[in-house]
């Protein structure tokens, strides 16, 4: 049973989202309870993405088996106990482009 | 997390919410020091290594050598075990999150206001001593590192004395006392300013290692030692593209030219605008009640 806790920022977690658990990176916590987090996708679009390929060394910390692409329509806001903890942490460069990315035009739906 | 929402207003009346050196009014209209402070030891170092030569170290000099080779043991040591690239790299990511890594930069902040130097050395003095004992191979990376390191003591020196010594003790309380590598996600610190600044921890435990063979009976591979020199170079370079964004640095341009310069205003408002923005989306996700918010993901994501 995967342990459901509060995670932190550059904490790796995986999101429940339509059926699917996505990877994510934790960007910022809020109270504890509320995480602002952008998602991954294995899904190539012609937009701005960050891109993590297993084989680098991003991709070998965060564990990632496939390409995964990043993209700011990924940026979520969600509850943190729903979050499932994968015990990996984001590396620092990777996480300020994320970051980056993210602060372009937060997804607020 | 300790930095909730509303720490951030961009006032700076609610600074206080945050204890963290790297707070934005704290590098754009109070105190730029702290942010910087702890960041700046292979120019110490160089500083040092000069003196060393002249025989003239004073106790605080003595006190910050003798931190310089603890640190040059716990923390560049392990840099000379790296197998391949790939392992330094992740050797180094390990090195700068130590809690000891603040600690010692805390330290060596609280020396620096004694050590800061007021001239610029003559260019043949610049690693003169150390190159050799490296191999002649690196003279011309050492030469450059340390030309580079010369040039942030430098820079920095002159924030000391335009913003006062006390900046510096203050410095190095909260180095101390901050989470490593607490700035990375800081959001009012520009992921920009946050990678110089990671870069200025980098080339701090790089010059570590590269000076441990000096010191200690080791001889590291030709190929790790010259990895680590070039690794230590790139980082200063990023790190020095801060510290000319800073007007009172005064770094010359044949350091850093105008267009590598940050316009730290700019990217401080707009790191303030996206703060907001991704804190109106999580209250938004409280208010909807909602697991996830917004709810959906995109149609065609594999």
């Amino acid at each position: 049973m995967p342990e459901l806790a509060a995670p932190a920022a550059r904490d790796l977690v995986l999101l429940p989202l339509a059926e699917k658990n996505r990877p994510a990176v934790v960007l910022r916590v809020l109270e504890d309870r509320v995480v602002v987090l952008i998602y991954g996708t294995g899904t190539l679009r012609e937009m701005p993405r960050i891109e993590v390929r297993p084989e680098t060394r991003d991709g070998k910390a965060l564990g990632f088996y496939k390409p995964t692409y990043f993209y700011v329509s990924g940026v979520r806001a969600a509850r943190a106990e729903i979050l499932i903890r994968t015990g990996r942490r984001c590396p620092p460069e990777l996480f300020l482009k994320l970051r980056a990315l993210a602060e372009q035009t937060p997804g607020d739906g | 997390m300790s930095h909730v929402s509303g720490s951030r207003n961009g006032s700076g009346s609610s600074y206080c919410c945050y204890l963290s050196s790297m707070s934005a009014d704290r590098v754009l209209h109070r105190s730029p020091v702290p942010a910087i402070g702890g960041f700046t030891l292979p120019p110490w170092l160089a500083v040092i290594l000069r003196k060393l030569r002249q025989a003239l170290l004073s106790d605080e000099e003595k006190r910050l050598l003798h931190l310089v080779e603890f640190a040059i043991a716990t923390l560049g040591a392990p840099l000379l075990e790296a197998s391949d690239l790939e392992d330094l790299e992740r050797r180094l990511d390990e090195q700068i999150e130590r809690p000891e890594m603040n600690n010692l930069l805390g330290l060596m902040t609280a020396s620096f206001p004694a050590v800061a130097p007021e001239t610029t050395p003559a260019a043949s003095d610049v690693a003169a001593a150390p190159a050799p004992l490296l191999g002649e191979g690196l003279q011309g990376l050492l030469r450059e590192g340390f030309r580079l390191s010369e040039a942030i003591a430098m820079a920095i020196g002159r924030l000391m004395r335009s913003r006062g010594p006390s900046e510096f003790q203050m410095a190095a309380e909260q180095l101390s006392a901050d989470k490593p590598l607490g700035f990375l996600e800081d959001p009012s610190i520009p992921p920009e300013v946050a990678a110089s600044w990671l870069a200025g921890l980098r080339a701090n435990v790089l010059m570590f290692a590269l000076v441990y063979p000096l010191i200690y009976p080791q001889t590291p591979e030709p190929w790790l030692l010259r990895s680590i020199a070039e690794q230590w170079i790139h980082n200063e370079r990023l790190y020095m593209r801060f510290l000319a964004s800073i007007p009172e640095a005064q770094v010359p341009l044949d350091i850093v030219p105008a267009e590598e310069r940050m316009d730290l205003e700019k990217l401080f408002g707009q790191t303030a605008d996206a703060a907001r923005q991704l804190e109106d989306l999580a209250r938004k996700a409280i208010d909807s009640g909602a697991d996830v918010f917004p709810p959906r993901d995109e149609p065609d994501d594999a």
